[in-house]
């Protein structure tokens, strides 16, 4: 089933001030049986939009369809749609049972039909030996496995999740972003998943919309929204380093780090330029090591440049070198309004 | 080192304590055990108090008043208490502001005042409350001269003024986490299942620590209207057991049995008290977070 966000708005009164638009006429839709991936940095409105969606909070115009219903004026629950919460939000009174149970109960079911149904998705999770348990009695992974199965109780068309690894630590947040995939693929459900985290985003998005101050900026496969990103803003924030953009008379010309190679040049050389290659000299600022790459920071004329250097031939601080890199490479924004060119 | 100085801070609060509470405390221990008449030093009579209020069908007859009274007056105060908050807790704005303080008010009004208030408003003669019933058509109990309605205006007296619970409920109902709200929401579950399969489970440990502060709030406080409505009338059907320890110590002079009778009522209060008390311990590891 399809949800598709059209035109909406929504401002919050800051107690002085200026009006805050947390939403600025976003339009997005996630197609029916994909993984939609909301992206941004605190604060860009990811959350009020998934929130919206659900009917957690109210917009002030645009409207949200669900499939092809209007939901825009329905309650929450009333809406087809189930979501999970970060940090879970389990009911602290009630046992594993008794959560994953609870909205099924709402709805009418009754208790011996909603005790087999808990019973079958707790063991599809992997969760079927803590039925019994409390809230408080579970580690951090049990109780987002405890989350999901609330919401695939319902066999929902259309799931939520709101950013639901970002309590888990690192190695678990990496097995949990399996999960989700599968349980995805297994459900079928349309899902629209937010987070901060760009690489969780890159990793299980079958597509990201891209979200800064009230506006999504982008939506596009992971992959050509890092080979094309449609700002300047979305460069930097997508990927595993930000790219370097080279601001000038003309328009901001940026590079991905992993594409820009390092070349000695202890003549100090400024002028040289091979056909087909962009170039700046400058001097090595620091080494980071990461693991088999390094990351280094070359200082240049305009500032600092990240390059992303394989293999055990590192520069050290102090080096004078070429950072270069093919001019196919090179994307292009404009000065102003950092669109790409 | 700061905690320790800090220490210090507590200092007057646990002179007060000891002066006002653990002092006289010990002392009612002690003249418990002696024949005192307040005009030479009391002596010892051993158990004998013990033994008369063993007999004393006064004593647990007016036991038995307070608990029916409690029992009575202390849901009606909670369900009201959390009633309310429950009402205007999400209600902002000069209607939460009213609203807040119309349920806090009656327990600003002094002890005395409002008792006398309720004199008034149950007389039977010009009183408005049976006038209401009258022009309704429904029964109206004898608030001040028969035995069962003079304990249903005592419950009257003791049902509204329930401000601090209010209070307590209130912000009790706001450590609630809103995420689980919109869990619920998002499930489709209507106000009444989300109150009691939501809210009231989890405000569970502090609604039962309210219900045992009532319980003594009740107890005691049953004293004042017993004295200035009721007069522990008619025939003592509201002698409730403080009015009964009041009487013995100022009107008889007893104030070694009385001391007996305070001490006994501590004890049955406490034992009253321990349910509760270990159950909201209970829920509340229970749910810890």
């Amino acid at each position: 089933m399809t949800v598709r966000v059209t035109g909406a708005q929504k401002s919050y009164r800051a107690r002085r001030g200026e009006p805050v638009h947390a939403l600025d006429d976003v339009t997005v839709e996630a197609r029916a049986g994909e993984l939609l991936t909301v992206v941004g940095p605190s604060g860009s409105g990811k959350s009020t939009l998934l929130r919206a969606i659900a009917g957690l909070e109210t917009l002030d115009a645009g409207s949200v369809m669900v499939g092809d219903v209007d939901v825009t004026a329905l309650a929450p629950g009333r809406r087809g749609v189930a979501m999970v919460f970060q940090d879970a939000a389990l009911y602290p009174h009630l046992s594993v049972a008794g959560n994953i149970g609870l909205g099924e109960r709402a709805r009418g079911r009754g208790r011996s039909q909603t005790r087999e149904r808990v019973a079958e998705v707790a063991e599809s999770l992997g969760i079927g030996e803590l039925l019994d348990r409390l809230p408080s009695q579970l580690s951090g992974g049990e109780r987002q496995r405890v989350a999901l199965a609330r919401a695939v109780i319902r066999a929902p068309k259309v799931c939520l999740l709101d950013e639901p690894l970002s309590s888990l630590d690192a190695d678990l947040r990496l097995r949990m972003r399996g999960e989700v995939r599968d349980l995805q693929r297994r459900t079928g459900a349309t899902m629209v998943h937010v987070t901060h985290d760009q690489a969780e985003a890159m990793a299980i998005g079958d597509r990201l919309a891209v979200m800064q101050a009230g506006r999504v900026v982008q939506v596009d496969t992971p992959e050509r929204v890092f080979a094309e990103p449609a700002t300047s803003f979305v460069a930097r924030f997508v990927g595993p380093l930000p790219m370097n953009l080279l601001t000038g008379d003309g328009p901001t010309r940026g590079v991905r780090p992993e594409r820009v190679r390092l070349r000695d040049n202890a003549a100090g050389d400024v002028d040289q330029v091979e056909p087909g290659l962009s170039g700046l000299a400058g001097v090595v600022e620091s080494v980071e090591s990461a693991g088999e790459d390094a990351v280094v920071r070359v200082r240049h004329a305009g500032g600092v440049l990240l390059a992303r250097v394989t293999g055990t031939s590192r520069p050290s601080v102090g080096d004078q070198l070429r950072a270069v890199w093919d001019a196919g490479d090179e994307h292009r924004f404009d000065r102003d309004t950092g669109e790409r060119l | 080192m700061r905690g320790a100085r800090a220490g210090w801070l507590g200092l007057p609060f646990l002179l007060g304590a000891f002066l006002v509470v653990l002092l006289p405390l010990g002392l009612a221990a002690y003249l418990a055990f002696t024949d005192y008449y307040g005009f030479e030093a009391p002596r010892w009579s051993g158990t004998d108090n013990w033994a008369r209020l063993a007999g004393d069908g006064q004593f647990w007859r007016s036991v038995g008043v307070t608990g029916v009274v409690a029992a009575i007056a202390v849901p009606i105060r909670i369900a009201l208490a959390v009633g309310a908050a429950l009402l205007l807790a999400r209600q902002g704005g000069a209607a939460g502001a009213i609203g807040r303080t119309a349920a806090y008010l009656p327990s600003v009004v002094p002890e005395a005042a409002w008792a006398l208030l309720w004199l008034w408003i149950l007389n039977p003669l010009y009183g408005p409350l049976p006038a209401a019933l009258r022009a309704v058509g429904a029964p109206v109990p004898g608030f001040l001269t028969e035995p069962w309605g003079a304990r249903w205006g005592l419950v009257l007296v003791l049902a509204f003024q329930v401000g601090e619970a209010f209070v307590v409920a209130l912000a009790a109902r706001r450590t609630v986490p809103g995420a689980l709200y919109d869990a619920l929401a998002v499930e489709g579950a209507s106000p009444w299942f989300t109150t009691t399969r939501l809210t009231l489970p989890v405000m569970a440990p502090i609604l039962l620590l309210l219900t045992v502060r009532d319980l003594v709030v009740v107890v005691q406080n049953a004293f004042v209207p017993a004295l200035l409505v009721t007069g522990g009338g008619p025939g003592n059907a509201t002698l409730t057991a403080p009015l009964l320890v009041y009487e013995r110590a100022f009107e008889y002079g007893e104030l070694g049995y009385a001391s007996t009778l305070s001490v006994a009522l501590l004890v049955l209060t406490a034992a009253a008290a321990a349910l509760p008390l270990w159950l909201a311990a209970r829920l509340a590891q229970r749910q810890r977070r």
